[in-house]
């Protein structure tokens, strides 16, 4: 089960990106942040607008040096399908079929046997700093997920709501 | 098979749908009418009043049933066609929801995902197609077409009457005791017959459909019967009032 602000359990797991299947490891994206969402299945209807959500901010993470990845149980071919499907997709979709990464996150739904809807933020450091599940009804907020991004990344306090660009409060400011 | 003739076993697989009101109003009409002639020419022993206890009883049976099988078809109707308005407005509302809910009911019958994603995504296309796919599928309202109240209850009158009318037959041609025996076979060949005409619907061996209907009606009248015996056991002071 991941903590907040504990280490990120390690996976090494395949994926795809335009098309070429590749390794992608944890350990490789450190000295980044890294955006890992959790999906339930591909092929569905309320998934694609997530998937295809980020995709649509890639460049906006990755402008906060930030990579994306999706994942979810589906094969990897499933995975390519579907990419194929939605018509590209800006960053990679990894296959966990063994299931053991979503279970080590603590996001697969043993009932189901698909991932939860599930956001976790890691900074370069490795550490989990942001974490949400949502009820599989309810898909997520990419420009949420962008603004807590933002927020993480000034290392300050910042109140509800706040918006890239506005005053933080001091980071030794006790509320 | 051509399609015409898709269509055309579409109308005969509809027309089926009936034999629920033609089974029953025969039996009914058939176990009734013989009960009731039975005690009349017990009582009475006179052709002509056994004759129009029968008849006096077939139509007003008739009506009974027929007016049963109109009412409760069309409380069965009105809920369907409720069901039926209520998908469609959780379509109009929900279209994420009605779209998972179609792919969940493909995987279900054994469609890989990716597949069902597809017909699903074709269907949606189509807004009457995927509904009327969408109730049928999720909701199993696909068989609205069957359910027709006035047709249920016109051949449940006619097959009350048809029932009801075979015991009488004989009572016009002979009298006493022999009339009755002949109407108590009559019955029992017919419900053998109606038995033998479900197993001929069904494609199923005709002489053991046709034993099956003979043996549960005979049971079933056997039982009544005993019931009787029962009660005149406990209650030897009650006597049926003769005419």
């Amino acid at each position: 089960m991941v903590m907040l602000g504990k280490k990120a359990p390690g996976f090494s797991l395949k994926g795809v990106l335009q098309g070429k299947v590749s390794d992608f490891s944890l350990e490789w994206y450190k000295g980044k942040w890294l955006v890992l969402f959790f999906y339930p299945a591909d092929f569905t209807f309320i998934c694609p607008t997530e998937v295809t959500g980020f995709s649509k901010f890639a460049r906006e993470f990755r402008a906060e040096q930030a990579e994306i990845l999706g994942v979810s149980v589906d094969s990897i071919d499933s995975h390519r399908k579907w990419a194929e499907e939605l018509g590209g997709v800006q960053y990679p979709l990894l296959s966990d079929e063994t299931k053991t990464v979503s279970r080590a996150y603590g996001v697969l739904d043993e009932q189901e046997g698909v991932c939860l809807r599930a956001t976790a933020i890691i900074n370069p450091f490795g550490d989990v700093t942001y974490l949400v599940i949502s009820h599989a009804n309810v898909g997520r907020s990419v420009e949420e997920t962008l603004r807590v991004l933002k927020a993480l990344r000034t290392e300050r306090l910042c109140p509800s709501d706040w918006k890239p660009g506005e005053p933080t409060g001091d980071l030794k400011l006790k509320y | 098979m051509s399609l015409q003739a898709i269509e055309a076993k579409r109308e005969v697989i509809e027309s089926r749908a009936r034999i629920r009101e033609l089974v029953f109003g025969v039996q009914d009409g058939l176990i009734s009418t013989v009960g009731l002639l039975a005690g009349v020419q017990g009582a009475t022993e006179n052709a002509t009043v056994v004759i129009i206890t029968g008849l006096t009883a077939m139509f007003s049976g008739a009506i009974s049933m027929a007016t049963g099988s109109y009412l409760s078809s069309n409380a069965q109707k009105e809920i369907f066609d409720k069901e039926l308005r209520e998908a469609e407005v959780l379509a109009e509302k929900e279209p994420y929801l009605a779209a998972e809910g179609l792919l969940k009911s493909l995987g279900q019958e054994g469609l890989p995902r990716e597949q069902s994603y597809s017909i699903v995504k074709l269907l949606l296309r189509e807004r009457d197609v995927f509904l009327r796919t969408f109730q049928e599928k999720v909701f199993g309202l696909g068989s609205a077409d069957i359910n027709q109240p006035l047709k249920a209850a016109l051949v449940m009158a006619a097959s009350f009457i048809a029932g009801a009318f075979i015991p009488i037959v004989p009572f016009f041609l002979i009298d006493g005791i022999t009339a009755l025996y002949l109407s108590v076979a009559l019955s029992a060949l017919t419900l053998f017959g109606v038995g033998v005409f479900k197993g001929y619907l069904a494609a199923k061996p005709l002489a053991r459909s046709g034993a099956q209907f003979f043996a549960i009606a005979v049971a079933a009248a056997g039982f009544g019967y005993l019931i009787g015996l029962v009660v005149q056991y406990f209650f030897p002071e009650i006597t049926i009032p003769a005419g």
